[in-house]
């Protein structure tokens, strides 16, 4: 049977970069085929393809067995290719419905230019219905009202309403928990068993196994494997052959070397964010800090901070008190934050490499608040090759892929001369390879006398990487374990503690 | 980690090394060198086409017209690159000029310049505390401020203009050092401060990166309402430096001074490669964009077009600038 598309020998130049070379894949109606690769193998770059965004220098796209060129999205939404964006594409200040039939309104009337709300919310409602949600959305809420799980089903049935054949997400669970995931998977296996043809890439690799039928491995810009899901006995296997190497370890052996404590707070307070949050750490220490999204995790890291109000609390390092008000007090105190959302929050994107290493230590390269280029180079340069940066530190921060920018965010504390770490959702967004450069780095920060405090909402990634970890739920502090004591069942109670019990839940925000 | 990703440089064809050189010079540096070469190109036609064009008076009449225009655009390089922009430089002009023409007439050059200085960096103070403290967007409260300064500097001199400034001031505009003209040496002069200040103090630095992204810069400790609020005193100092200038010029305090310097300035800076939405540029190119608009409107002159019709040519002139820009951004890109 004639795949419904076809990308034959694609090939994609960017000025000194190849970042396709010669690669072929078909998508078969009512199958799930996942694309896999590190950063930079030419995933992004595959779907700016199919999507219409941008044109391939060589090779030929196929729909139905007919070549045709996209010159714009456009072409490619009309030849039925709908394309979801890890960022994304809503209107938040549209209703449900609205956003659903974007672009494809439905109207009546004269010359039928007339919009109808009332048809556009029954399409909506039809649907969503469709697809098979354990908890409907409202057609006529306010898009801003939702999460972003929601969010992205009310893309997805944007997508259905021009009855695309061919769907194609990229890292569509990045942004999600654990359940909402689930629900998006559920509502994926759907549209295949109606004849969609999906692609799905993603670097939760665990996942792709669960959903996909077949397995596109990409590396460099080369098609290095295509094999049915059944094929690949475990993870690993998929690992190696995106990175072209057995990886023998992701996590670095936990050794135990810590110290005293050196950093502690107590009865941490903001009303609406989080409650009475108690925990310290030790010098030579990574303590992980569990839970759902949503469970204030971060809101009491920003406290701590200083990017945030924090109402009451203290915060003690050292043995001394600290008055943090700013994030530039904070510093001064040696304490570090790494934000969530990298390109958002902790890098200046449009700066060269070398200045966002020195964003947060400026005033040691140069007197009299000028800057010595030539200092400030040479200390970016011995701190991005301690870290095995891989890049050029010279070009702007954005043309860098995600683990190497997340190594520039961490060489930026580095050169603070931070003792506390606080990590917030470290790995996040960042291929294989680079997670186990970065679970390296927080080892070596932690040998090297500091102590590492890391968020994340990947279980396993803390449970292989800490020597202690807290769980925290609805705002408050629920449970503490030693590394010795780690047992999945008993964080996951500890995380859905307030879901659970009738605990005044609260309305943390993300 | 062995395999590295992706950002490979991979040679894209077999081309004569030379040849692939200069394609990636032209290639990185396009944006960069695409206004001078265009300055130069105006330089050349309106040479040509113009017998008087190219003589040491034409373009001494060239810098001073354009000085003060190059003065505030400097200034406002500063607030564009916070990702923000101060319509009162007008105005400010205005103000500062009455209050430079009373304090010269009274209490000599000396005093009533740096009176008018001071003035200069008050109105941009207040701009930055409406902006930073009180969270009013920039272009509403600069314009607004464009409002009541001008209404101030009107109150203070009556509506009319101030005169009796000492003799010596008035000649200042046209006096030379070295065969430059007064008021370009001083436009020059700003010109290197601002750049030295931008590229190698600190400030300047946290500039940069409060323009890129305003959350990282206060998320890696920089003050960013302190740094803000520099930028638009910077701002309101430049465009008192321009006043400066002006006032010589007309050797009297006038209420109406400036008025057409906010979008002119802007213009400049837009044309010079500053990215509206910050974090981007030089000023170096913002004097390009002078240069350019300063070139442009002479050479027209010249050839004796009328000043209705020039105010067309250089909007269109801007238009071809900036998408032309754009196409080289997106080339750039691999679209």
């Amino acid at each position: 049977m004639t795949p419904t598309i076809a990308l034959e020998d694609i090939a994609k130049e960017y000025p000194g970069v190849r970042a396709l070379a010669g690669v072929s894949l078909d998508l078969r109606a009512g199958e799930v085929h996942a694309l896999v690769g590190e950063n930079g193998a030419g995933k992004s770059t595959l779907i700016r393809i199919l999507s219409g965004d941008t044109r391939p220098n060589r090779g030929r796209i196929l729909v139905r067995g007919q070549e045709v060129q996209f010159h714009s999205p456009h072409d490619a939404r009309r030849c039925g290719i709908a394309t979801i964006f890890q960022e994304l594409m809503v209107v938040p200040g549209l209703s449900v419905a609205e956003n659903v039939v974007l672009g494809n309104e439905p109207t009546v009337g004269w010359g039928r230019q007339l919009y109808s709300r009332r048809r556009a919310v029954r399409i909506a409602q039809e649907t969503l219905q469709g697809l098979g949600l354990a908890v409907a959305i409202d057609p006529r809420a306010p898009m801003e009202t939702l999460s972003t799980a929601q969010k992205q089903i009310v893309e997805i049935a944007r997508a259905l309403i021009r009855d695309a054949p061919v769907i194609v997400l990229d890292e569509p669970t990045a942004a999600l928990s654990d359940k909402e995931a689930e629900a998006l998977l559920r509502i994926l296996r759907r549209l295949r068993e109606k004849g969609t043809a999906i692609l799905y890439v993603s670097h939760r690799l665990n996942e792709v196994r669960g959903l996909a039928d077949r397995i596109t491995v990409l590396r460099g810009g080369h098609h290095i494997a295509t094999l049915p899901a059944k094929a690949i006995k475990d993870t690993a296997q998929l690992i190696e052959l995106m990175v072209g190497r057995p990886l023998d370890e992701l996590f670095p052996s936990r050794g135990d070397v810590r110290g005293e404590t050196v950093f502690a707070v107590q009865g941490l307070t903001r009303q609406g964010a989080f409650e009475d949050v108690s925990f310290s750490v030790r010098a030579r220490e990574i303590l992980g800090v569990a839970g759902l999204i949503g469970a204030g995790r971060t809101e009491v890291m920003r406290a701590i901070f200083g990017a945030d109000p924090l109402e009451r609390g203290t915060v003690v390092k050292d043995g001394r008190m600290l008055a943090i008000r700013t994030p530039a007090d904070a510093i001064a105190a040696g304490l570090a934050y790494l934000p969530e959302d990298r390109k958002e929050q902790g890098l200046v994107l449009t700066l060269p490499g070398y200045e966002n290493l020195a964003l947060a230590s400026l005033e040691r390269y140069g007197a009299w608040g000028l800057v010595s280029w030539g200092r400030l180079r040479r200390a970016a340069q011995d701190v991005a090759s301690r870290l095995q940066f891989r890049g050029n530190l010279e070009a702007p921060a954005r043309t860098i892929s995600g683990g190497n920018q997340q190594k520039l965010v961490i060489g930026k504390w580095v050169l603070s001369k931070a003792d506390i770490m606080i990590f917030d959702e470290p790995t996040r967004g960042i291929d294989v390879g680079a997670k186990a450069e970065v679970y390296r780095l927080m080892h070596q920060l932690a040998e090297q006398g500091a102590a590492v405090i890391v968020v994340s909402s990947e279980l396993p990634e803390l449970m292989n990487l800490c020597h202690r970890m807290i769980v925290m739920s609805g705002g408050r502090v629920r449970d503490e374990l030693e590394a010795a004591n780690f047992d999945e069942r008993r964080i996951l109670a500890a995380a859905f503690a307030a879901h659970v019990t009738n605990d005044a839940p609260r309305e943390v925000t993300q | 980690m062995a395999n590295s990703a992706g950002g490979e440089i991979k040679r894209a064809g077999a081309i004569a090394p030379r040849q692939e050189w200069l394609r990636n010079f032209l290639r990185n540096n396009a944006r960069d060198i695409g206004l001078p070469l265009a300055v130069i190109a105006l330089v050349i036609l309106f040479s040509a086409t113009s017998p008087v064009f190219a003589t040491v008076q034409n373009f001494r009449n060239i810098g001073v017209a354009a000085a003060a225009l190059a003065a505030v655009s400097f200034g406002q390089t500063f607030t564009i690159l916070t990702a923000g922009l101060d319509l009162s430089v007008g105005s400010t002009v205005a103000l500062v000029s009455v209050v430079t023409a009373f304090g010269m007439r009274g209490q000599g050059v000396a005093i009533g310049a740096a009176e008018g200085l001071l003035a200069g960096a008050a109105v941009g103070l207040v701009n930055g505390i409406l902006i930073t403290r009180f969270k009013v967007f920039p272009f509403i409260a600069t314009l607004a401020m464009l409002s009541i300064m001008s209404g101030l500097a009107l109150n203070l001199s009556s509506g009319v203009a101030v005169s009796g400034l000492p003799q010596r001031f008035g000649e200042l505009a046209y006096e030379l050092t070295a065969g430059v003209p007064v008021p370009v040496v001083i436009a020059l002069l700003v010109l290197a401060v601002s750049h030295f200040v931008l590229r190698y103090v600190r400030l300047g630095r946290h500039i940069y990166a409060v323009g890129g992204n305003e959350e990282a810069a206060r998320l890696s400790g920089i003050n960013v309402d302190r740094v803000k609020v520099a930028a638009y005193v910077i701002c309101g100092f430049c465009a008192a430096v321009g006043a400066l200038i002006l006032t010589s010029r007309v050797a009297s305090g006038q209420p109406t001074l400036g008025t057409s310097l906010p979008l002119e300035s802007v213009a400049a800076v837009v044309l010079g490669g500053v990215s509206l939405f910050g974090g981007r540029g030089s000023v170096v190119g913002v004097a390009f964009g002078v240069a350019f608009v300063s070139i442009l409107s002479n050479g027209l002159n010249l050839l004796n077009v009328s000043s209705y019709t020039q105010l067309m040519v250089i909007g269109a002139a801007l238009i071809v600038a900036v998408t032309l820009d754009q196409a080289i951004v997106r080339r750039r890109a691999g679209e």
